[in-house]
């Protein structure tokens, strides 16, 4: 089957050439630019140091899931493998101008929400202490959204069978709202919430009688003791009595001052004559001694031992 | 029987595309005049066509990352609305609209130009050369600045002309690009442009007694079947 050389060419349009090579040459460089900006996005021309995570589970987790820390992106997984320890190898590239958020008491952690992939997040809060080292190897803490969930419905489901208990027929707050119903009929009854209290049309007709006779004992009680000539008209004319006792007292305790008075200095009196006989008795005892060294029958003194 | 007679005819249209990929892989097809005709085509399929292009890429970017971002934000996932534009946008729908545009504008103006009446032989593969490599480099060329529109329109719809939030986008833009997802892209649009390119020109094959009308259909649902099984493909391939 030879081919043949008959065919119509294209249409011929103006300047063609030149409008198909600059074409070409933008979208050669827009599509360079492109690769250029993706690599850089990429991270390809940053230097980068390793990080190594290890987590119970890399689920969630993908290759280019990024590191952040507070809220920003500082490292990317490149590989993940499953370690001879049966946990999950997180590699990590973090650029070098980012590391230094990397302390060595940084914690990680890994974040699984009920929607969307997993978070690993990084969080230092000592920025003091030295920096990570290239290739270090960290645990990851992992706290897991979803993982609560079917706990959460269990619970839910035990909280809605309690809440049907609860609303059953004969339950205990069925029983407590036709208690407060009979109490709010026995309210709006004829003795109101004396009724309603006192559980009775009766109780509360005899609280009624007994308070009537107790208004009689106090119309009775008023008329003996505010009277004419009452039992408060006694009462006062005693307490005057009282006060005139009370100041023939004052006057006879006055008396009894002026006599404690007298006796104070008949007191002093006493000390001078004391003085003179404590004097006298010195001088009698003085006397005696003079005596007894010269009388004949003085005794020796002599000292005996044993 | 007639399965077999069918399968025949896709060999020799498999054999057909090959050859032509081979001539257009080949300096020696390439002369003045062929470089004329591409030109020509190129600026049929390409230049012409770019800014009627360009203006529905930014208008379908525009309407679906306001409809994703603000679907997102009433969900509570507007940290995924970006990620999810641009794989739907630039890394799917561009590159099937920029095929389809290319295909609608060139394919008829080719067919018309290589049909030929029955008993003619078929053209000379270099013939071929500026209907295939123009109609193929005008997707390219289309798919590749409707994509950067529709990136930078996605940005500014979700973050206004604002430039803190560049840094992070292009992170989103790098991370979306990894070397697996930009080897499909480019699979991709290659190959919507080597189908664009050499599809159409399958009906220099069809020389039988069928009316043009009827043979320029068939080769448009061929087209249309093989852009439909490479996007196909290409969503499955990468899950596989």
């Amino acid at each position: 089957m030879p081919p043949a050389d008959n065919q119509l060419p294209p249409p011929d349009i103006p300047h063609a050439p030149l409008k198909a090579i600059s074409l070409l040459l933008i979208t050669l460089l827009a599509i360079i630019a492109f690769v250029l900006f993706v690599m850089q996005a990429r991270g390809v021309f940053q230097p980068t140091q390793r990080l190594l995570l290890v987590a119970d589970s890399a689920e969630g987790v993908a290759v280019g899931s990024t590191l952040t820390f507070s809220g920003f992106a500082i490292g990317r997984v490149v590989r993940i493998e499953l370690g001879n320890d049966g946990k999950a190898h997180f590699h990590i590239e973090v650029p070098v101008d980012d590391a230094r958020w990397l302390r060595t008491s940084s914690v990680f952690t890994l974040e699984r929400g009920v929607v969307g992939g997993a978070s690993l997040r990084a969080f230092s809060g000592l920025l003091d202490d030295p920096p990570l080292a290239d290739g270090a190897r960290r645990d990851v803490l992992s706290g897991d959204a979803s993982a609560g969930v079917p706990q959460l419905i269990a619970n839910i489901q035990q909280l809605v069978l309690n809440l049907e208990r609860l609303t059953a027929e004969q339950s205990a707050l069925a029983n407590s709202l036709n208690n407060l119903q009979q109490f709010s009929a026995a309210l709006n009854g004829r003795h109101g919430a004396l009724n309603a209290i006192l559980g009775g049309e009766r109780n509360a007709r005899q609280v009624i009688e007994a308070l009537e006779r107790a208004n009689a004992l106090l119309a009775k009680a008023d008329a003996r003791l505010f009277a004419n000539d009452g039992l408060m008209d006694k009462a006062q004319l005693s307490v005057g009595e009282l006060a005139q006792l009370l100041s023939e007292a004052r006057t006879s305790l006055k008396k009894a001052d002026d006599i404690l008075a007298n006796v104070r200095g008949a007191s002093t009196d006493l000390d001078a004559l004391r003085n003179d006989v404590e004097a006298t008795l010195r001088r009698v005892n003085a006397l005696t001694e003079q005596l007894n060294q010269k009388w004949p029958f003085a005794r020796e003194r002599e000292l005996k031992l044993p | 029987m007639r399965g077999r007679r069918w399968l025949k005819h896709q060999g020799r249209l498999a054999g057909f595309s090959a050859l032509t990929v081979v001539a257009a892989l080949s300096p020696a097809c390439y002369d003045r005049r062929t470089g004329r005709s591409l030109a020509c085509m190129l600026c049929l399929g390409a230049w012409q066509m770019l800014p009627g292009y360009l203006l529905a890429s930014v208008l379908i970017s525009t309407v679906l990352t306001r409809i994703v971002a603000v679907t997102a934000a009433s969900y509570g996932l507007s940290h995924l609305a970006l990620e999810a534009i641009v794989r739907v946008l630039v890394i799917e729908l561009i590159p099937l609209a920029a095929a389809l545009f290319v295909a609608l504008r060139v394919a008829p103006v080719t067919m018309q130009r290589l049909g030929r009446p029955a008993g003619d032989p078929p053209p000379a593969y270099r013939e071929l050369i500026p209907y295939a490599v123009g109609s193929a480099a005008a997707v390219i060329v289309l798919a590749v600045l409707g994509g950067i529109a529709a990136l930078a329109v996605a940005y500014l719809v979700v973050h206004g002309a604002s430039q803190w939030a560049v840094t992070d986008y292009a992170r989103l833009i790098g991370q979306v690009f990894d070397p697996a997802m930009a080897a499909v892209f480019t699979g991709k649009l290659l190959a919507f442009a080597i189908t664009v390119g050499i599809a159409p020109t399958t009906v220099a094959l069809d020389s039988g007694n069928a009316d043009p009308v009827t043979r320029q259909m068939r080769v448009m649902a061929r087209l249309l079947v093989l852009l439909i099984l490479i996007e196909a493909a290409l969503l499955i391939l990468p899950r596989l």
